[in-house]
């Protein structure tokens, strides 16, 4: 594995984008934030915890969805990822180099909401480092998942439209700004079918406010090995 | 040397792209030349190990494109048609990250960088976000970093496409001082005419002819292309090859111009 280039990638790809385009970092805040708001007032501030670890939860998966569009660009528009494939570098250095681009992107937004749960009380410093490497873990799971689907679409407007469904899916329906006890315990299972279902419940579990479910860490584990295996065997580096 | 035998390719379309294109060459600047869909990008691509070919094989310096794919990787640096920097990446970045993709330290990848955006007048610019340049320097970053790797081979497909004549005028020079061997695409004749050590000349996915400037222009020594007169049609314009003497009849009544490489393409049925 090409450590230096993956580093190197997300510097260029991550670090770049936020020193340079640092208001993004608004707009992906803002629909989290939007629904903290309504959580709060909806629940006159008894949801607020879920609603402060959710975000954290929905910014990290937003972003790493919205790679995939990252993925298309870099394929069909800018031909980068050709000039890569005709490089010493392997799909998987390209695949997590991205996704550690994505990551580097949604630190502010990470630091954001680490700051906010400490100040709600919701967070203690342990907590947080706990809920930041959930949080690590989902944005290398969901960028795992988009890699793939990038891989697979052949125009990027197409990626618009199916990174805006597939973030929705991941982020709203699951429980990651409601309590995951809501559910009934068959349904509690079958939605650690998504990653960012499984990741709330370990977020929810780290900050007190869900019972350790040790199959919702498995599922994070298995989805992970799922879609980094999938991507690198389907995907289309060298094209036939 | 690079080297192709019956090489072909078919899509999954159906499309046949490539069809029995078979040569070598050890050309310092090899273009290959072609209309639009003449199949240059697809041997390109086939070429700097993007795509498998449907049949046939490919050596770059002895090397099999599909066995030896990433020796053949270490050796060479490919730039697609089109290719677009990311925008908000500035030169150095750009030139940091492919280097680095080919093995450099962050030590050497700085130091060639460095040398290479001075070399091609693009150190004055090199923190600023690609958005932030003209198209000319921006397809000037994709030719630094072809030239800082320092591989043997240097694909080049459409080096110039979309470029102000001073702009590409620019490219070519620099084209011209890279050490390494170059293989580009293109469908500018005075291009391949400027550039080229050797020309393959690609038609409807078949080799038309290979060789240099003079020895394709060979069969058509001592004569004129007259615009006005004959039976070859392009477009709606009548075309012929006379003799010099016997063009000289037609001044006047038709339009006289020196053979060249489009005239190739012409004669090899081309032009309809």
């Amino acid at each position: 594995m090409n450590y230096r280039f993956i580093l190197i990638f997300a510097w260029f790809y991550g670090y770049s984008f936020l020193r340079r385009g640092y208001t993004y970092v608004f707009t992906y805040l803002i629909n989290p934030l939007a629904i903290l708001f309504l959580v709060y007032v909806l629940s006159r501030g008894e949801l607020l915890s879920y609603a402060v670890v959710g975000g954290m939860i929905s910014v990290v998966a937003t972003n790493a969805v919205v790679s995939l569009s990252d993925v298309v660009m870099l394929r069909k528009e800018m031909k980068i990822q050709d000039m890569l494939v005709a490089s010493e570098v392997t799909p998987l250095d390209y695949m997590l180099g991205l996704a550690t681009a994505n990551y580097v992107f949604s630190v502010p937004g990470v630091i954001a909401y680490v700051i906010m749960g400490l100040l709600l009380g919701v967070l203690t410093p342990a907590s947080s480092v706990e809920i930041v490497l959930v949080s690590t873990f989902l944005n290398y799971v969901i960028s795992g998942l988009a890699f793939f689907i990038g891989t697979l679409v052949p125009y990027t407007r197409h990626s618009w439209a199916v990174s805006g469904v597939l973030s929705t899916i991941l982020t709203v329906f699951p429980p990651v700004y409601y309590p995951f006890a809501v559910l009934s315990p068959e349904l509690r299972e079958i939605v650690l079918i998504l990653p960012s279902a499984s990741a709330s419940a370990l977020s929810q579990w780290v900050t007190g406010l869900y019972q350790f479910d040790p199959l919702s860490l498995l599922a994070l584990i298995v989805e992970c090995l799922i879609f980094f295996t999938i991507s690198l065997k389907i995907s289309k580096w060298r094209e036939e | 040397m690079i080297e192709a035998v019956a090489l072909s390719k078919v899509y999954k379309d159906g499309t046949r792209a490539l069809s029995d294109v078979t040569f070598m060459s050890s050309a310092k600047i090899l273009t290959v030349l072609g209309r639009n869909g003449a199949g240059k990008t697809t041997l390109l691509r086939i070429l700097s190990t993007q795509l498998l070919p449907s049949g046939g094989i490919a050596r770059i310096m002895g090397y099999d494109i599909i066995k030896d794919a990433k020796i053949v990787r270490k050796l060479m640096v490919s730039i697609p048609q089109e290719a677009k920097p990311v925008g908000f990446a500035s030169p150095f970045e750009h030139v940091i990250m492919f280097l680095t993709s080919r093995g450099h330290s962050l030590s050497s990848a700085r130091e060639e960088a460095r040398k290479a955006l001075k070399e091609i007048g693009l150190w004055e610019v090199k923190d600023k976000p690609c958005d932030d340049l003209s198209g000319g320097m921006k397809r000037k970053v994709f030719v630094a970093m072809a030239m800082s790797s320092n591989a043997e081979v240097i694909f080049l497909d459409e080096p110039t496409t979309g470029l102000d004549p001073i702009s590409r005028l620019e490219v070519w020079s620099i084209i011209r001082t890279l050490r390494s061997r170059i293989v580009l695409t293109t469908h500018y004749m005075e291009e391949a005419e400027e550039l080229s050590h050797e020309i393959l000349m690609l038609g409807r996915g078949r080799v038309i002819a290979k060789g240099s400037k003079e020895e394709l222009l060979s069969p058509l020594k001592g004569k004129v292309r007259v615009e006005g007169v004959g039976e070859l049609v392009v477009g709606k314009t009548p075309i012929s090859y006379l003799e010099d003497e016997k063009a000289k009849s037609l001044v006047g009544k038709a339009v006289i111009k020196p053979v060249s490489l489009e005239d190739l393409f012409i004669l090899n049925g081309e032009g309809n």
